[in-house]
């Protein structure tokens, strides 16, 4: 799963250019992934000037959930 | 449920393409709306901020000394060894106040009748029975917005080129990934500065670009896809820390500067990309501003004269991207092949070039196709690539 970490991104909207699934929302300063669209290529992650988007394992759910 | 709003035009984006065409519609009297994501035009600046005089006097608008930072006469490269090369331009080059400059290029569109919708964000766009439908997140939440003739000048960041199906997501070496700071305590000559080297900048420059009163944009951007390799960010502050150590950083900007050929098509029914959205950019040195004001009025003529004959069909908006292949199109071509055959030279060949140049008598007299022929004519099959659209 890629999350951004909000800390860093600028909101420059590189991420958006290259992200094959079209998976970015954009806004003034707020940035949002659609994880269910989101392929994972990570074109996000290398051209990010900043290095604000993260792949991270997803948490294993419990069967419960 | 809140109403739709329905215009003649609309135009997504402020930046200089977008404003422009905003300003030609207005003008030929198209009930015309500006919608921009930001709270205010033109801030934050992502943008190098130079251009060439002839692009910015070729808008017929008169220019406020509020928008120039510094003229420029002289270009210098230096290789990867620090080698200078002095190129002066034909016509002198401006550093731009950006901030001001895209604003008052909104507020010119405004005074001659175009709206303005500001912290709006156009998430979908969607063609229903003729029109376009704009979906829209605005400061109280959700807007529709409509129109018959719709301008992507989304910048490149775009994705309404993208939904329209004129074109995919950039490629990772069509796109530069760029860092810039504003400093202050640069001394340098009055000159544009270009550094390149493969790995103080992989498949990109960083540059140097005075502002007046000691202050520049220092900026460093590299291609795409080599930033597994090295982040933008760190490669800039070892060249700040190497060049200027005892310079301040007084802002940062970052962006990506699309850096490929224009979509096959940048016009559909009731649609035209405009600005870096049709990639409209020099792919040799990044810079959009010229052929993004130009873009922009090309699209709003084009999109006022569909309108008033009743007809933004695909056919009819094609016009536009005549207009643009005859005028600066194969320009633009070949800036495409100058930088792929740039990524194919190594620092060693770039040193050598660089060598060579420096110690001829005649080096202050070179122009910049002057300086490209001497550095690939060892290189025929790149020459042939870069040259082959020379008309």
């Amino acid at each position: 799963m890629i999350v951004v970490n909000k800390d860093v991104c600028d909101y420059c909207g590189t991420c958006v250019a290259v992200c094959e699934s079209d998976a970015i929302d954009l806004f003034h300063r707020d940035i949002h992934i659609h994880h269910d669209r989101c392929i994972e290529c990570l074109k996000c992650v290398t051209v990010c000037p900043v290095g604000a988007p993260e792949q991270i394992q997803e948490k294993a759910k419990a069967p419960s959930e | 449920m809140n109403s739709v709003d329905r215009r003649q035009a609309i135009v997504v984006g402020t930046g200089p393409a977008g404003s422009r065409a905003a300003l030609a519609l207005a003008r030929e009297g198209i009930d015309v709306l500006s919608v921009e994501r930001k709270p205010r035009p033109g801030t934050p600046v992502r943008c190098g901020e130079g251009i060439g005089s002839r692009g910015l006097e070729a808008t017929g608008l008169p220019i406020r000394k509020e928008w120039i930072a510094s003229k420029i006469d002289d270009l210098l490269f230096y290789s990867p060894s620090g080698t200078p090369v002095r190129v002066s331009s034909k016509s002198p080059a401006y550093i731009l106040n950006r901030e001001v400059f895209d604003f008052d290029l909104a507020q010119i569109a405004q005074k001659a009748g175009a709206g303005l919708l500001l912290d709006t964000t156009v998430q979908q766009i969607r063609r229903e029975k003729g029109r376009w439908q704009l979906y829209c997140t605005g400061p109280s939440g959700e807007k529709e917005l409509e129109c018959e003739l719709l301008i992507a000048a989304d910048g490149v960041e775009g994705r309404m080129g993208r939904q329209a199906g004129l074109c995919p997501g950039l490629s990772m070496r069509d796109i530069e990934s760029c860092v810039q700071y504003c400093m202050d305590g640069i001394e340098v000559e009055n000159a544009c500065h270009f550094f390149a080297g493969e790995k103080s900048s992989p498949g990109g420059y960083a540059w140097v670009f005075p502002k007046g009163e000691d202050k520049a944009n220092v900026g460093l951007g590299i291609l795409g896809k080599h930033g597994s390799r090295a982040k933008p960010t760190v490669l800039l502050d070892r060249f700040v820390q190497s060049h200027f150590p005892r310079a301040r950083i007084i802002s940062r900007t970052v962006g990506g500067v699309p850096v490929g050929r224009l979509p096959k098509r940048i016009e559909c029914d009731g649609l035209m990309l405009a600005g870096d959205a049709a990639h409209q950019v020099n792919c040799l040195n990044g810079g959009g501003l010229s052929y993004a004001l130009a873009a922009g009025n090309l699209a709003g003529k084009t999109g006022a004269f569909g309108l008033l004959q009743k007809d933004v069909s695909a056919g009819a908006l094609r016009e536009y991207r005549k207009a643009w292949d005859s005028k600066l199109g194969k320009q633009q071509v070949r800036s495409f092949h100058l930088k792929e055959a740039m990524l194919m030279l190594k620092d060693e060949e770039m040193n050598a070039v660089a060598e060579r140049l420096s110690n001829t008598p005649d080096k202050d007299t070179f122009s910049l196709v002057g300086l490209f022929g001497r550095v690939f004519w060892k290189h025929p099959t790149l020459m042939w690539k870069a040259f082959k659209l020379l008309s």
